[in-house]
């Protein structure tokens, strides 16, 4: 058994190496770095339970992974970080009070993960955390793959408000705006209009709650 | 060379990239609002097919549509973010977020929840698709 897993993390690995290359962003952090929100882009207003779920997510951030997130995962093989995702999204999945499916899977789909409302199940893609810990963009790799997690779990904390009054203290106006946007023709894809698709109502209130968790987590 | 693009040129045109009718009209209403550098690279792509070579925070058009897999108009408005708000352009790029729509399904159950609450559904943007896009 111990042979298997070690020849199914040498392939993983092996894949891996070139995985920043083929994810195709290798230039692009070689130019630009690893980026954050920038303040002024974070300009959706959280309510108070909102930022009171921001502090809770921080901690099982520091939970599960210790008071440095990049440090844990550079020190750990690629078995355990698969391990420690899962039970990370298990974690603020049972936080938000979510009932939806979580697949955590490792594959070359070109992104981090999705939310499929139709049949509530967040999908995360943790290829990125197969690169060596000690690829001089490994803190890019890992602030992408958490960032994912917590923004695909806040569309499924969206959709349980739009459905359930009440939940999370959301008011209606916000509510029915983010049912507004998935109404039929209402919702931007990031391949049409990669700047509409950031500025429309639930891709935004992802991207900064996803933001204000990741502050000073890695 | 046109100066100019109608919708109805631009709509052709742009349904062989595999867009929706509302995406079209979306991206009719986004190429106006490019810079007016940006939306001439645009109006040359579009009827001679040239590809801008100018570099922005230093990505070409070419590198973002043959290396990066963005769509031509995506392009074109990521360029034009990049000159405009490079470190927000940037965070986004770099987040290569999934494509994942809504679907008709749970679209059409937002629209019910709307009525339910006394409202319809009302387009995020309000393109206007009469005016022509202009160098």
């Amino acid at each position: 058994m111990i042979e298997v897993l070690a020849v199914v993390e040498a392939v993983v690995l092996a894949y891996a190496v070139t995985s920043l290359v083929s994810w195709g962003v290798k230039k692009l952090l070689d130019l630009w770095g690893s980026r954050s929100l920038p303040k002024q882009e974070q300009q959706v207003a959280m309510s108070e339970a909102d930022m009171k779920e921001i502090e809770k997510s921080k901690e099982v951030i520091k939970e599960c992974f210790g008071e440095d997130a990049v440090d844990t995962l550079r020190k750990s093989t690629n078995l355990e970080r698969i391990d420690l995702m899962a039970k990370f999204a298990d974690r603020l999945t049972k936080e938000y009070d979510l009932d939806i499916d979580v697949d955590i899977t490792v594959n070359n789909v070109q992104n981090c993960g999705y939310y499929d409302w139709e049949h509530q199940k967040a999908v995360f893609n943790i290829v990125l955390l197969m690169v060596d810990g000690n690829n001089e963009h490994f803190d890019y790799c890992v602030k992408e793959v958490l960032d994912t997690i917590v923004h695909e779990l806040r569309h499924a904390v969206q959709h349980k408000a739009i459905r359930e009054p009440g939940y999370w203290n959301v008011d209606d106006e916000r509510r029915m705006a983010w049912a507004n946007n998935m109404a039929p023709g209402n919702y931007i894809t990031s391949s049409s209009n990669l700047k509409r698709y950031s500025q429309q109502p639930i891709e935004a209130d992802a991207a900064v709650f996803a933001a204000l968790v990741m502050e000073g987590a890695c | 060379m046109k100066n100019k693009i109608t919708f109805r040129e631009f709509q052709v045109h742009m349904q062989g990239f595999g867009y929706s009718d509302n995406e079209i009209k979306h991206l009719f209403g986004a190429v106006k609002a490019l810079d007016s550098e940006t939306r001439g690279w645009m109006i040359r792509w579009f009827w001679d097919g040239e590809f801008p070579t100018k570099e922005i925070e230093g990505v070409t058009f070419r590198y973002l549509v043959n290396d990066f897999g963005y769509k031509p108009l995506n392009a074109f408005i990521v360029l034009d973010w990049l000159k405009s708000n490079p470190d927000a352009a940037k965070y986004f790029v770099l987040l290569k977020p999934a494509d994942t729509p809504p679907g008709e399904k749970v679209g059409n159950e937002m629209v019910e929840i709307l009525k339910q609450n006394g409202r319809t559904p009302t387009p995020l943007y309000q393109d206007d698709i009469l005016e022509d896009i202009q160098a």
